[in-house]
């Protein structure tokens, strides 16, 4: 079994027209929200903390 | 599925959404079943070679929240949005010359070094299992551990050749299996130590300047956190939304590494060595004992597959033309060739492995960095996904010969920085190493560079697509 792909060009063009027209918009699809960045940075620096923390206790 | 979804799940096509796959509680469980293993084990063990319990709980939690932090930003997010494998998400920022130039020489190095330290993790639970078992003086360093390491190495690649499938099934009992393994060992610590002695046991090789020593065991941490970029952004692609790659990636591997370290450091403190291949006897005797290390044997011949295979694909790919008709067993083959050499060196791989951790995670922080400043500071978010897959000068992302100037200069700034600061092949540090460490700020430095080289060379000049006029996510099709 060969398990790595060339990219064909017809199958990239079909699925890049699919994105396209039927996944504009769709959650799928969304950025990362600057909510869930910010939040995503301050547990990270939260557990950060907490490891400072079983240091100095 | 259909043969087009299938191929594209395998390869570097762009994923749809029906073949977006697993929801945040499915990807969680998949990075749980990758951390919870052998290596974690191995980290843990290692780290107690400079820290105590306490200590070492710490330089866990602050170096794993670190090195993960930035490492799940650079890999699954950009990934996951467009549903393309992490190599090639990679080109606007070091154009397709230059991915291959990391896959060939950071990631392929890595990930040799990984499969080649498991192996021989192979032979010396295999060899203390005869010597157990039949009395034979097997030593860690005997040629008989090469020679499993070496039949450990084979069976990796007929796994490997198989194809993805192969190991899907293989690893659907061994992750279970290794979460019994490290309840086993939790159980047998329980029964065998105390809180009191854990919390007093001196570290085992510590150096003498205590702060540095933390300092140290902070960064093998960082390092072995950013050491999982080869394989997140082509799993977090498989997710259905960017929380259900975020969150599962990070608190996942953050969560399931830390009990299998903390256990594995408080194995090695109890028994007084950090090789998790000698725990096994002391703790579960001559018959439990020999069954759970053959069972780690084979644990570590799956996970060798499961890290080798998103390299092999990502060397595929970023060769061009070159290695696109080479059959996928040969490749796999010539991927262990450097490994097989490396496990005739037994001792020198265990004693060189927080080297090796930490020297892949000078190149690697600052490749995190760079990725990070394109991504969400540049491009806000924001790649034409049809560029990604066109040839040279058609492509946006072309650059100067395929390769973004200010990505590879990110990257060689920010490695030479992390080696100034602390050099792990010689030992030697800055005294700003023992406050700040060497991965996060290499991974600041790399992405400063790359904001101000690709102002420099690219955004003014209108090259690079860096400020895209479309808000499509899909690109120009």
């Amino acid at each position: 079994m060969d398990s790595a792909d060339a990219v064909p060009e017809d199958g990239l063009h079909r699925r890049l027209t699919e994105i396209s027209h039927e996944e504009q918009g769709h959650p799928s699809r969304a950025a990362l929200s600057a909510k869930d960045l910010v939040l995503y940075i301050a547990v990270t620096l939260g557990i950060t903390a907490i490891g400072f923390l079983v240091l100095a206790l | 599925m259909e043969a087009d979804t299938s191929s594209g799940s395998l390869g570097s096509l762009p994923l749809l959404r029906k073949e977006r796959i697993w929801n945040g509680a499915d990807f969680t469980g998949v990075n749980i079943s990758l951390a919870i293993a052998t290596w974690a084990f191995l980290v843990g063990g290692s780290t107690a070679l400079l820290v105590g319990f306490q200590q070492g709980i710490a330089a866990m939690v602050i170096g794993n929240a670190i090195g993960l932090g930035f490492m799940v930003l650079a890999s699954v997010v950009a990934s996951q949005r467009y549903g393309v494998e992490q190599y090639t998400i990679l080109r606007p920022v070091f154009g397709i010359v230059g991915v291959g130039i990391l896959v060939f020489t950071v990631i392929l190095i890595t990930e040799m070094g990984w499969s080649s330290l498991l192996a021989i993790m192979v032979g010396r639970a295999v060899t203390q299992v005869s010597n157990s078992a039949f009395g034979t003086g097997f030593d860690p360093e005997s040629l008989m551990v090469t020679f499993f390491a070496l039949v450990a190495i084979a069976v990796s690649w007929w796994i490997l050749s198989r194809g993805p499938v192969t190991i899907g099934r293989f690893n659907k009992f061994i992750a279970p299996g290794l979460i019994v393994v490290t309840v086993f060992l939790m159980i047998f610590l329980v029964l065998n130590t105390s809180w009191d002695t854990l919390l007093t046991a001196a570290p085992l090789a510590p150096f003498e300047d205590d702060r540095l020593n933390f300092a140290l065991a902070v960064e093998f941490n960082a390092g072995v956190g950013v050491s999982w970029y080869p394989v997140m952004g082509s799993l977090a692609r498989l997710t259905k939304t960017p929380k259900a790659a975020l969150w599962p990636s990070y608190l996942g591997l953050l969560g399931a590494t830390l009990i299998a370290q903390v256990v594995g450091m408080a194995a090695a403190l109890t028994l007084g060595d950090s090789d998790p291949t000698v725990w096994m006897l002391p703790f579960g005797g001559p018959v439990l004992g020999a069954f759970i290390l053959l069972f780690i044997a084979f644990a570590n011949i799956t996970s060798t597959s499961s890290i080798v295979y998103s390299t092999v694909l990502a060397i595929r790919q970023a060769s061009g033309n070159l290695l696109s008709r080479v059959r996928w067993a040969w490749l796999c083959a010539a991927f262990f060739v450097l490994p097989a050499i490396l496990a005739f060196f037994p001792g020198f791989m265990y004693q060189r492995f927080m080297t090796f951790v930490t020297l892949s995670g000078a190149f690697l922080a600052p490749m995190c960095g760079a990725i990070i400043a394109d991504y969400f500071l540049l491009r806000r978010q924001r790649v034409a996904l049809e560029d990604l897959y066109r040839h040279r000068e058609q492509s946006a992302y072309h650059f100067s010969g395929g390769i973004n100037w200010a990505g590879l200069g990110a990257v060689v700034v920010g490695a030479a920085f992390y080696l100034v600061i602390y050099n792990p092949v010689t030992l030697t540090t800055l005294p700003v190493f023992s406050y700040i460490t060497a991965s996060l700020p290499s991974a600041i430095v790399g992405a400063l560079v790359y904001l101000v080289l690709a102002r420099v060379l690219y955004v003014g000049r209108g090259v690079g697509d860096y400020a895209p006029t479309t808000t499509k996510v899909e690109g120009r099709s």
